[in-house]
């Protein structure tokens, strides 16, 4: 139901905020008719876990695409989504971390690369990262994959929330780091 | 041949407090921690001077078509390797058993300049200063130098090489001795938790940590120093990015010759700040010069913080770091790389842009001074905060978010 606001307006409910972004059950409808290569449907949560490939935290662009299907809506899921180690990993446009290395212009856009391996750095980006090169030298790598975010978001004309937080805890080793070894 | 005698205010104090001697017996094991000792303080005396000279460099833009650029990008790419190399350094003096006998953050072993090179004989004087064709002639590529001319050889010293050739050489020399009359017992493989293995970047240059611990990891250890600094060859200008898996074609230039591009030319200087030659604390009175004053304390109290945090890792270890848990020792080295990138270089790049008040009819501008700053014994991190909260006053730009007190409110506090 709408909440009424000190100032008499109405604020949508999260339901309302559901139906004006979804359709409800009449645009659930049109999207199954859409579909005309198959009979059938299956959704692609139940083919792969991660739905969206993202670099951290508040970076998701739709509702439960965040690690482990986090994300009330856009901009407020947990994590990243693909991890990797370092610069040129990434597999795919849209992966690479930035902060530690690569040139000027492979650092100014962390998780906005065009293309696979012209990413700069580890995935998920930590909150202490900071841009080594470029316009952006000395500030933080997560608040500027966030920036990028947003101005998407905005043109897509999608609503976001916050983020849960701004990066990767520096203290917290990533899934991505091997134990290390003396060798024998 | 009379032995010659070099100014005593200038030498170094690591030659009086780990003294080497090039002719005692290659299998001392003293010995030889004194010389890795003295290596280490080597590699740190470039990286002031280098950093000075560099952040001296006003013309820079983000476009590849900048002046400076490229002269900018060639020292980074030198001083990141210096820094490999001063970790090789320590990793080796850990290997051997010596890991309690240095620390970064100590009076003694921070440079000061003007001050004379270590080994390397006749004299050479280090200086922090603006970057010039001449600095880079004069000062880097001698501190670079391949090979020294032997006609004009001089008595060196008692207790000097004649180059840093010559000393590394001796290094290597002492490791295979010792390692053979020891039996390999040498090695001191429970201490090799604590060494510097990860975490290291360099977009323009190459190499990487090496765990020491054996002959073989001692000598891929030195091979990486040897390569990068000098180079293999003068005749060769270029050496593997990677030196212990050489790649044909994936190649980078020794610092030396880097260096001769800056002094020939090739990669032009612009626009370069005048900044004052082996600035001191004093030199910015608090009367006088308060907003170098304050923002200069900050620079060193963060420099020395950083050198603080990298004792800490090495007596931090990182046996028992798992993935997806807590760690000290992943904590700080990730925030010390932080500290470098995002404290270190800006306040240094908001000083250079600085006029100082009190100049000559050439306006100058400020500099840090690279000097050592005596950090509280507990709440450093406090102490930093409150340092850049006074330079803000000053500096404003300095604080707010996303900003050096934005990050230093994110450093450990050890």
């Amino acid at each position: 139901m709408s909440a009424s606001q000190p100032n008499g307006h109405k604020r949508l409910s999260a339901k309302e905020v559901s139906l004006l972004m979804e359709g409800g059950e009449i645009g659930a409808d049109k999207r199954a008719g859409a579909r005309g290569a198959t009979a059938y449907f299956i959704e692609p949560e139940k083919l792969q876990k991660e739905v969206e490939l993202h670099v951290c935290m508040g970076l998701n662009s739709c509702k439960g695409h965040g690690v482990d299907g986090t994300g009330d809506m856009a901009g407020m899921g947990q994590c990243a989504t693909v991890f990797h180690v370092c610069h040129g990993d990434n597999e795919c446009r849209g992966q690479g971390g930035c902060g530690y290395s690569g040139s000027d212009a492979e650092q100014a856009k962390p998780g906005n690369q065009e293309c696979r391996w012209n990413g700069s750095c580890a995935s998920p980006i930590n909150e202490g990262r900071v841009h080594a090169a470029g316009p952006y030298r000395g500030t933080s790598v997560w608040k500027r994959a966030r920036k990028i975010f947003e101005e998407r978001m905005y043109a897509a004309g999608r609503p976001f929330g916050p983020s849960p937080g701004e990066g990767f805890a520096d203290n917290m080793v990533p899934r991505y780091e091997e134990k290390r070894k003396i060798p024998k | 041949m009379a032995t010659e005698t070099p100014v005593k205010e200038l030498v170094p104090p690591v030659m009086a407090l780990a003294p080497v001697n090039p002719a005692e017996d290659l299998d001392d094991l003293g010995q030889l921690q004194n010389h890795l000792i003295q290596a280490a303080y080597l590699e740190m005396s470039t990286v002031p001077m280098y950093l000075y000279a560099m952040f001296s460099i006003e013309t820079r833009g983000y476009s590849q078509w900048d002046p400076g650029m490229g002269a900018f990008r060639l020292i980074r790419s030198i001083v990141v390797e210096e820094m490999l190399h001063l970790s090789l350094v320590r990793n080796l003096l850990v290997a051997i058993g010596g890991r309690q006998k240095i620390k970064f953050y100590n009076q003694d072993f921070m440079p000061k300049y003007p001050s004379l090179m270590l080994h390397r004989w006749p004299e050479l004087m280090l200086h922090l200063g603006p970057c010039t064709k001449k600095l880079v002639k004069d000062v880097f590529m001698e501190f670079e130098l391949p090979k020294q001319d032997l006609t004009t050889l001089e008595a060196v010293p008692d207790g000097w090489y004649r180059t840093i050739g010559e000393f590394y050489e001796g290094v290597g020399k002492r490791l295979a001795a010792l390692d053979k009359s020891t039996k390999s017992a040498i090695w001191n493989r429970d201490e090799a938790k604590y060494q510097y293995v990860d975490a290291y970047w360099n977009k323009d240059g190459g190499g990487g940590p090496v765990l020491v611990h054996d002959l073989k990891s001692a000598q891929d250890a030195m091979k990486i120093i040897v390569e990068q600094g000098e180079g293999i060859d003068p005749k060769n200008p270029s050496v593997p990015i990677n030196p212990l898996k050489p790649t044909p074609g994936l190649d980078e230039l020794p610092h030396y010759t880097k260096f001769k591009r800056i002094a020939d030319g090739v990669e032009p200087l612009g626009f370069v700040y005048n900044l004052p030659t082996d600035p001191k604390t004093a030199y910015y009175d608090e009367e006088t010069e308060p907003e170098a004053h304050s923002i200069n304390n900050l620079f060193n109290a963060a420099y020395c913080y950083t050198m603080h945090m990298l004792d800490v890792i090495y007596d931090t270890s990182w046996e028992g770091m798992e993935a997806n848990k807590e760690s000290l020792r992943y904590h700080l080295e990730r925030t010390f790389i932080s500290l470098m990138q995002g404290v270190l270089v800006t306040v240094a790049e908001t000083m250079v842009a600085s006029p100082l008040n009190v100049t000559t009819t050439i306006q100058q501008n400020a500099a840090p001074t690279f000097e050592f700053y005596q950090l509280p014994e507990t709440e450093k991190k406090a102490h930093l905060i409150k340092l850049c909260e006074e330079a803000m006053h000053y500096f404003p730009q300095l604080g707010g978010d996303n900003s050096a007190l934005w990050l230093l409110n994110k450093m450990p506090d050890v």
